[in-house]
């Protein structure tokens, strides 16, 4: 997967490499941003209450 | 070839899962107290300016501020106990509604109990199991400090156990009723298995006007 998307970045390989960086910049911010905090609550860490459940 | 797409698979399931941790760890600290201290100023400009009057909050508004001078902690106390709303914010979150609502300071008997992280999300009762009888707990708001000394502490408790927020709480040593706080967090830390609660008996009640408590002096 990573070899194809690699073969198919334009330009030499500093560009690609840049391109590339670029592309995991992206892919850490959305799973931060939204991806993560969505996920949290589904597991089972964090939970300071007392609720009775 | 499908060993090689097999081993990018698992490299990338464990970069995600270091990213997580990661996430965990070290990012929501970083936005919960961002948020906290928001919230923190948001509420000393409005006191300053003669707002933020007691009595009913909306769900996850600040209504006041909680040093634990001991720990260093200074934490906005909101609301209610939603986790998006208040917890997750790096605040504190004070038990209102339904079986689980509770006193505010300035009832006239009654327990004031709130919930806060242990791990992450601005941390703030990580090292509460560190308090001592006698320890003091201020309640700071717009027209009082609510002056606590911690008075004994539960290790470990189921987290149905509600009745350590009720009003005179098995356990805690208090045999009537009387103006008490209550802390709860999770335990041990990381886990979410069980619960360790703080309670605090009331010292003090000061206007704003006689100046800061001696806890807060020095």
């Amino acid at each position: 997967m990573y070899g194809w998307i690699w073969r198919h970045l334009p330009g030499n390989a500093w560009v690609r490499a840049l391109i590339s960086l670029v592309l995991v910049f992206a892919v850490v911010y959305v799973l931060f941003q939204y991806v993560f905090p969505w996920a949290e609550p589904l597991l089972p860490f964090n939970d300071v209450t007392v609720d009775g459940q | 070839m499908i060993s090689r797409g097999l081993g990018e698979l698992f490299i990338t399931v464990g970069v995600l899962m270091l990213l997580f941790v990661t996430y965990q760890l070290w990012w929501t600290n970083i936005r919960a107290q961002q948020q906290a201290d928001g919230a923190a100023h948001d509420l000393q400009e409005e006191w300053a300016k003669g707002k933020g009057r007691p009595g009913a909050f909306e769900p996850g508004q600040g209504f006041a501020l909680l040093h634990i001078p001991k720990l260093d902690v200074v934490v906005p106390v909101a609301e209610g106990i939603d986790k998006q709303q208040v917890l997750d914010r790096g605040m504190v979150g004070h038990y209102n509604e339904g079986a689980t609502k509770t006193a505010m300071p300035d009832a006239r008997t009654g327990n004031f109990a709130v919930a806060g992280h242990r791990n992450t999300h601005g941390e703030p009762f990580r090292y509460i199991n560190r308090l001592k009888p006698g320890d003091p707990i201020v309640v700071e708001t717009r027209d009082k400090y609510y002056v606590y000394k911690m008075a004994s502490i539960l290790p470990q408790t189921d987290p149905g156990n509600t009745s350590v927020i009720g009003p005179v709480p098995p356990g805690s040593g208090f045999t009537k009723p009387g103006r008490y706080i209550t802390l709860t967090t999770c335990t041990p830390e990381f886990t979410s298995k069980y619960r360790m609660i703080v309670w605090g008996k009331m010292a003090e009640e000061r206007p704003r006007s006689k100046g800061k408590p001696s806890a807060l002096v020095n």
